[in-house]
């Protein structure tokens, strides 16, 4: 193997790259479905006490080698009115919690009287996530009419849309009363993030298939049939995503370093292997063949990332023809040459989607990475008062010298503010000239605050302490702190303006969704997007199959290649 | 009512940002007050009582061979809400030779012990608190890695508003005033938090909810359109 050097952060955490992304291997929720398998959980419905048109309560418990947990869905009439998929919402389709344990029927009477109303109710230490989805209206009706009348619903609509419903939000960590991560994170199966999140999500995928064939079944019990497996598994679990990933991004730094840096590895690592077996060549021509059905599936309304799209399918083309005729799975180090042929040659997304099939085909090499992406708590931590001034001046060059070629004097460079409106504390961005509320500005400031503080350094003398200058000048604390709590992490900031007018939030969002495992990201504006999660995930009697998720990476509908 | 950490830690940023202090401040109080409420302290009270009765207070820093003085002015309490991250970060800076750092009043002096702590277990040494009532009942709080010993004849007396002769010093302050607590019993309340949640009392909670809500902005049509993601129906 030759050593690779990791990608540095001011060609990674530029917003395009970011915004590029794609699932990988070690995206949480493919985490999660290694685990299920390699420790054989069982996924079982407990309860469904349904009415005819599938309004009630349902239980579903997932076991493993030391802990239960438990999904608990209410599903509820809603009128169309109400629907809504944003924060400021009140009523929802479907709402759940997952449970640490197998609940008792005091826990679920509880429960109903608080897991419905979301955000104005309060869970207790034994609920570990709580959630909610909307129905995708015209699908889940379409399939149960199909299902009712003998028939398998149109493959067209259930690629348009791919899944039945969506969730809107995942709340876990000690939201609402929920129990603190602190008490379950010695257990084995939550030290990654966001495992007890996506297992409730996988769980909702699973009531999802259930409940329309429930309602099916009751309408028409005579010429009922089932939902078809290959469909079945093609359906996914909706997200609609906006504006509160990126506050999430910036006030966890060392989390998402942590995220990157193990991606990052697991890149670098693959492209210093000499000779991958030919079962590795072969694997991942075939995710290169997959890639091109996933993208001729994957069409959205958004002009900007259709773009993207229609140059993502050229590219692909290329890199099939590239790996025809450039002989270079015979050389050594071939994904090098294929890796850097892509940044010489593709575009963004193009190279980010490789990287993401490069690292699929060596599960061996990468998986343990896994275990590095979680952290303590970022930002909870002391100052360093005895750094002089002049070692902060050089800390601030060395890591923010991006930072300070920006003119913040420029009113196109502050356009933008971030903040919380008092409707139910949803996060939202506001044009500082023409809207209310610049005064209560939230923190995604780094690159405006810390050319303040360098500019307010330049009179100070440099043998100070940052301990007397603080004292002096406490406007500057978070600043200090955060510059010196990320020194040791290369990936902790996004090396951006997030106040200039030239900012598109979606590419955080995306970000984001892709270490979650996310696919068809399908943005609605540049504030807020639709994902799929779990398409083409094995269903829970499929888990312990080998290869069970060489799906999930390029969803494919089932005539085009998606049946196992 | 029962709250988690996280909770505390989150209102306590947003109540102390909606008083109007700066950021680094709000990012240390989200960082003290679940601290103390995991170990049994009336943090939330505390909390509500300094940004309610906040006053800056001028000083000025009076160095001696053994001592570094935040003298305040016309005997206006120094207020711990404030100052103490700076007053840890100042015996930080003053390990060689060792120094105190001392406040003749300080407003919530139980603020600053989540500080010291963090000092004990980033230096690897061991550090004290002292402080005392009006009336010259003193409380020792001695940290050691982890760990904490709490010497005061009463809770009351731990939890004074003012505490007076406040200084924080390098190594363990020897006392004969009785242990209030061991570093045993904060753990195990730690533990006993950590499985059940944090008890408070609601009308606490419900007033910093108040100073929270000066931190979100008010909501208007424009911002509800076009601030945020999603649509306001999705029905399809």
């Amino acid at each position: 193997m030759k050593n690779i050097q990791l990608r540095p952060p001011k060609q990674v955490m530029r917003l395009e790259r970011m915004g590029s992304r794609f699932q990988t291997r070690l995206s949480f929720m493919r985490q999660v479905l290694r685990r299920l398998r390699e420790e054989e959980w069982t996924i079982q419905q407990v309860q469904a006490d349904w009415d005819d048109n599938g309004y009630g309560t349902a239980v579903y418990q997932a076991k493993g080698p030391n802990s239960t947990y438990s999904l608990i869905a209410y599903t509820d009439y809603l009128d169309d009115a109400d629907r809504s998929d944003r924060v400021i919402a009140e009523k929802w389709d479907a709402t759940f919690t997952l449970f640490d344990g197998i609940p008792t029927q005091a826990d679920i009477e509880r429960l109903r009287e608080n897991v419905p109303k979301q955000e104005a109710g309060r869970c207790s230490v034994k609920e570990l996530s709580m959630s909610r989805a909307n129905k995708s209206v015209r699908l889940f009706e379409h399939v149960v009419d199909s299902l009712a009348n003998g028939r398998q619903p149109d493959m067209a609509s259930i690629i348009e849309t791919g899944y039945l419903m969506r969730t809107t939000a995942v709340y876990g960590n000690g939201k609402f009363g929920m129990s603190d991560r602190d008490r379950i994170c010695g257990r084995d199966e939550v030290v990654a993030p966001y495992q007890a999140e996506f297992l409730s999500v996988y769980l909702t995928r699973c009531l999802t298939h259930d409940l329309v064939e429930h309602v099916a079944r009751q309408r028409n019990p005579d010429k009922f049939v089932p939902l078809d497996r290959d469909i079945r598994r093609y359906l996914g679990i909706g997200n609609s995503t906006g504006l509160g990933m990126a506050p999430f991004l910036y006030h966890h730094p060392v989390l998402i370093n942590n995220w990157i840096m193990a991606m990052e590895k697991a890149l670098a690592t693959v492209r210093g292997i000499i000779q991958p077996t030919s079962h590795q060549k072969a694997e991942f021509k075939r995710l290169v063949a997959q890639a091109a059905i996933m993208s001729s599936e994957w069409n959205v309304a958004d002009q900007r990332q259709m773009q993207r799209i229609v140059t993502l399918r050229e590219d692909i083309k290329r890199l099939n023809l590239q790996l025809s005729e450039s002989g270079w799975l015979g050389d050594d180090y071939p994904w090098d040459m294929v890796y850097c042929w892509s940044e010489d040659s593709l575009s963004v997304e193009a190279q980010e989607l490789i990287a993401s099939l490069l690292i699929e085909v060596h599960p061996t090499e990468v998986d343990h990475l896994s275990s590095t992406m979680g952290t303590i708590d970022t930002l909870c931590v002391r100052v360093k008062p005895a750094m002089t001034m002049a070692e902060l001046k050089e800390l601030i060059e060395s890591r923010y010298g991006w930072a300070l070629k920006i003119d913040f004097n420029q009113p196109e460079e502050t356009h933008f503010f971030w903040y919380v409106s008092e409707e139910k504390l949803e996060p939202r961005i506001g044009e500082r000239e023409t809207e209310a509320g610049a005064d209560r500005e939230q923190l995604l400031t780094a690159a405006r605050d810390v050319s303040a503080l360098y500019a307010d350094i330049q009179s100070v003398d440099a043998k100070q302490n940052v301990a007397l200058f603080l004292l002096a000048n406490p406007k500057h604390r978070h600043m200090v702190r955060r510059i010196q709590a990320l020194s040791q992490y290369p990936y902790a900031e996004i090396q951006e303006n997030l106040l200039g007018s030239e900012l598109l939030p979606i590419d955080m969002l995306r970000f984001k969704l892709a270490f979650f495992g996310a696919t068809k990201f399908d943005p609605k504006s540049d504030r807020w997007t639709r994902i799929n999660l779990y398409q083409g995930a094995p269903l829970p009697d499929e888990l312990g199959e080998p290869d069970s998720d060489r799906w999930i990476l390029l969803p494919c509908a089932p005539q085009r290649g998606g049946v196992r | 009512m029962i709250v988690s950490l996280a909770e505390i830690n989150a209102m306590a940023k947003r109540a102390t940002l909606g008083c109007g202090h700066f950021w680094g401040i709000t990012e240390e109080m989200a960082y003290a007050i679940p601290w103390l409420c995991a170990r049994g302290f009336d943090a939330t009270s505390e909390l509500v009582n300094a940004l309610e009765n906040h006053q800056e207070s001028e000083y000025e820093i009076i160095e001696r061979a053994a001592e570094l003085q935040l003298m305040n002015h016309e005997r206006m309490p120094l207020p711990a809400l404030t100052l103490a991250p700076s007053a840890a970060d100042l015996l930080v800076v003053n390990r060689v030779p060792a120094k105190a750092v001392t406040m003749s009043l300080c407003s919530n002096p139980l603020l600053l012990l989540p500080f010291l702590a963090q000092v004990a277990v980033t230096s690897g040494e061991a550090v004290s608190l002292i402080y005392a009532t009006q009336k010259g009942d003193f409380t020792v709080i001695n940290f050691e890695g982890d760990d904490l010993w709490v010497y005061s004849a009463s809770k009351k007396i731990l939890t004074v508003a003012q505490g007076q002769q406040v200084s924080l010093n390098w190594g363990i302050s020897k006392t004969d005033i009785p242990l209030l607590y061991s570093p045993e019993q904060f753990r195990a309340k730690y533990r006993e938090t950590i499985a059940g949640g944090c008890h408070l009392d609601g009308n606490i909670w419900k007033k910093l909810q108040t100073f929270a809500h000066n931190a979100y902005v008010p909501s208007s049509a424009e911002s509800r359109m076009s601030g945020a993601g999603a649509g306001l129906l999705d029905n399809d």
